[in-house]
C-alpha cells in the first residue's frame, strides 16, 4: 500500500515539482504512471523509494521513506531511467547486489536475463542501450523487494523484448506487491497495468483503475482519456 | 548502535568499489598531478621572487620543493579529494540508486570514510613513485652533489624520530644503519612509512575533522540542495589554496627583503606550513559544527 498525502516537492524554492499530490495506491497491482516529460513522474518514484526527501505525508508500506531505515530500503528497488553504467558484467553486478537483498533470487535474475537473451559476460558498458535496459530491468526484478518503482524501462528496448518485460512484470505481482512503472509511452504498459495515474501540472490528473476508467470515459484506452483529459485542461485554463 | 551492520558495510563497500575504483583512483592521480603544479609553481614563484638559492644544491632544492608538497599535500588532498567525493556521492547519477539501497547513514558514511582512505593511500603510493623517480633523475643528473643525512633529517623531523617503535628495535637499527649511509633508502622509508601510515593518521585531528565535515555534509544535503554542499567545499579549497599562496609569496618576499637565504626561507616554512595546517584542521570543525546545527533543524522541520 502507497499513500501519499498532500506531497509536495520543489527542486529549487519556488519552483514545484509537486503539488500537493494525494494517491492511495493498494497492494497487488501493476500502476501506470503517465504523464508528459519533465512532468514530475521520477521525481515522485525517488520521493517513493527514499532517495529524495519531499514535504507532507507519505507511506510506502507503513514506512515513512524520508526515514531511510533499512528494512524498508530492502523492500523497495528502483529502476532510475538514466542509471549510470559501470565496466562490468551483469553477473559481477549481481553479486554485489545480492548481499544487499535479502529477497534476491538468482532464479528470476537466471530467467529474466534467458528470457531477454542478455548475455552474461558482457560489460554493461559494451551493451548497446536496449540491452543495458534488459539487464538493469532484470537485475532490479531479481531483488524481488515488494515494491517495484521503473522509470521509463522499456526505453531503448525492442518491440518483442517489450513484450517480453509485460510477461516478466505481470507473473511478479502478487497480492503483497506492487509494481509502478513510470512512462510517457502508453503502448508499452498497454495489458499490464490495472490501475492508471496521469500526472499534469505538477498534480496528478486521475489515478484510478481501468476498469473505474472504461466505466468513467466510455473506453479503457488510456492513450484516448489522456488525450481527453489533457486537452479538456488545457482548454479550462 | 541502532541498525548498524558490519556486514552490511562490507557489502556496500564491496558494491561502490567495484562500480567507482577506476574513477575514485583516476580522481586521486589527477589531483596528485594538479598538487605538483601547484607545488612548481609556488617553487617557481619563490626563485622568481629572488630567494636566495645559490647555497642549496639542486638536489636538495629538489628535497626542499617535495617536502613542501608532502607536507601540505595531505591537507589538500583531504579538501580535493573529498569534494570530489562528495560530489560522487551527493550529485552524481548513480548517487540516486545508492542512497535508495539499504543501509543507514551512518554505514553509508563509513564506506565513504573507507574509500577516502584507499584514496589517500593510492595518492600516497603515486607519491612514492613520483618522489623515487625525481630523486632517481638528481641522482643521475647531479651524482657529485652534497646529499647530506641530516638535510633530509631536518626537512623531514618525521625521519628516525620513531622509527623504532614503528618498525620494532631490531628492524628500526637497521634502518638507522641505513639512515646514515643512504639518504636515499631513508627517504624510502619515510614513503613507506607514509605508505602504511597515512600522514593523516599520524595527524589523526586532520583526518577527523575532515571526514566529520564531509560526513555530516553528505548527511546533510541528502535532500534536494546538493549543490550548495559542493558550493561549501569548493570556497574551503579556494579560500586554502589562496591563503597558501598568499603566505608562501608574503614569506618569500620577507626572505628576499631580509636578505634571508634559502635554508631560512625553507626551515620557516616548515613553521608557516604547520600553521596553515591548523587553519585545515579548524575550518572543517567549524563549518562541521554549522552543518550539523542546520541539519539538527531540518530534520526537525521534517518530524513535525
Amino acid at each position: 500500500m502507497i499513500k501519499t498525502n498532500n506531497l509536495t516537492y520543489a527542486y529549487v524554492k519556488g519552483h514545484t515539482v509537486l503539488d500537493r499530490i494525494s494517491l492511495d495506491m493498494p497492494s497487488g497491482h501493476v500502476y501506470g504512471l503517465l504523464g508528459r516529460n519533465g512532468i514530475g513522474k521520477s521525481t515522485l518514484l525517488k520521493l517513493l523509494s527514499g532517495a529524495l526527501l519531499g514535504e507532507g505525508k507519505y507511506l510506502v508500506g507503513d514506512r515513512d521513506p524520508r526515514r531511510r531505515e533499512v528494512d524498508f530500503q530492502q523492500s523497495v528497488r528502483l529502476v532510475p531511467e538514466n542509471e549510470a553504467l559501470y565496466d562490468i558484467d551483469i553477473r559481477d553486478y549481481a553479486k554485489i547486489t545480492r548481499p544487499l537483498y535479502p529477497t534476491f533470487s538468482d532464479e528470476m535474475l537466471k530467467m529474466a536475463l534467458a528470457e531477454f537473451q542478455v548475455p552474461q559476460d558482457v560489460k554493461l558498458t559494451e551493451m548497446s542501450l536496449g540491452q543495458q535496459k534488459k539487464a538493469l530491468v532484470s537485475l532490479s526484478l531479481a531483488c524481488n523487494t515488494p515494491y517495484i518503482f521503473m522509470d521509463e524501462p522499456t526505453n531503448g528496448m525492442d518491440i518483442p523484448s517489450k513484450s517480453i518485460f509485460r510477461k516478466l512484470v505481470a507473473g511478479m505481482i502478487d497480492e503483497n506487491r506492487t509494481i509502478v512503472i513510470s512512462t510517457h509511452q502508453v503502448d508499452d504498459l498497454v495489458g499490464l497495468m490495472d490501475y492508471v495515474t496521469i500526472m499534469e501540472n505538477n498534480g496528478i490528473l486521475l489515478s484510478d483503475s481501468l476498469e473505474a476508467i472504461g466505466q468513467k470515459y466510455g473506453t479503457e484506452d488510456i492513450k484516448q482519456v489522456f488525450c481527453r483529459l489533457v486537452s479538456n485542461r488545457n482548454l479550462n485554463h | 548502535m541502532e541498525n548498524f551492520s558490519f556486514e552490511r558495510i562490507c557489502a556496500l563497500l564491496r558494491y561502490d568499489w567495484t562500480l567507482h575504483k577506476r574513477k575514485f583512483l583516476m580522481t586521486s592521480l589527477i589531483v596528485m598531478l594538479a598538487y605538483i603544479v601547484l607545488a612548481f609553481v609556488c617553487f617557481l614563484v619563490s626563485a622568481e621572487l629572488g630567494v636566495d638559492t645559490v647555497n642549496a644544491s639542486l638536489p636538495n632544492k629538489m628535497v626542499q620543493m617535495w617536502s613542501l608538497y608532502f607536507a601540505t599535500a595531505s591537507s589538500v588532498m583531504f579538501i580535493v579529494v573529498t569534494t570530489l567525493l562528495t560530489e560522487k556521492f551527493c550529485y552524481s547519477r548513480s548517487a540516486t540508486a545508492y542512497l535508495s539501497l539499504p543501509g543507514t547513514s551512518l554505514e553509508k558514511y563509513c564506506v565513504m570514510a573507507v574509500e577516502y582512505f584507499i584514496g589517500l593511500v593510492s595518492v600516497q603510493f603515486i607519491g612514492l613513485v613520483m618522489f623515487l623517480m625525481t630523486m632517481g633523475l638528481g641522482f643521475l643528473c647531479v651524482p657529485e652533489l652534497d646529499w647530506n643525512v641530516n638535510y633530509f633529517a631536518n626537512v623531514w623531523p618525521y625521519i628516525g624520530m620513531d622509527l623504532d617503535k614503528l618498525f620494532g628495535e631490531q628492524l628500526g637499527e637497521q634502518l638507522a644503519t641505513i639512515k646514515h649511509s643512504t639518504p636515499i633508502y631513508l627517504a624510502l622509508v619515510q614513503q613507506l612509512k607514509n605508505l602504511v601510515w597515512i600522514s593523516s593518521m599520524m595527524e589523526p585531528v586532520d583526518w577527523i575533522a575532515s571526514i566529520a565535515l564531509h560526513g555530516v555534509i553528505c548527511m546533510f544535503f541528502k535532500s534536494n540542495v546538493q549543490i550548495k554542499a559542493i558550493l561549501l567545499e569548493l570556497l574551503l579549497l579556494v579560500a586554502f589554496v589562496i591563503v597558501l599562496i598568499v603566505l608562501i609569496c608574503g614569506w618569500a618576499g620577507y626572505a628576499k627583503m631580509n636578505n634571508l637565504g634559502a635554508d631560512y626561507f625553507f626551515g620557516s616554512l616548515d613553521n608557516l606550513i604547520a600553521a596553515i595546517k591548523y587553519y585545515v584542521y579548524l575550518t572543517p570543525v567549524l563549518a562541521a559544527a554549522f552543518c550539523y546545527i542546520f541539519y539538527r533543524q531540518l530534520r526537525c522541520k521534517q518530524a513535525k
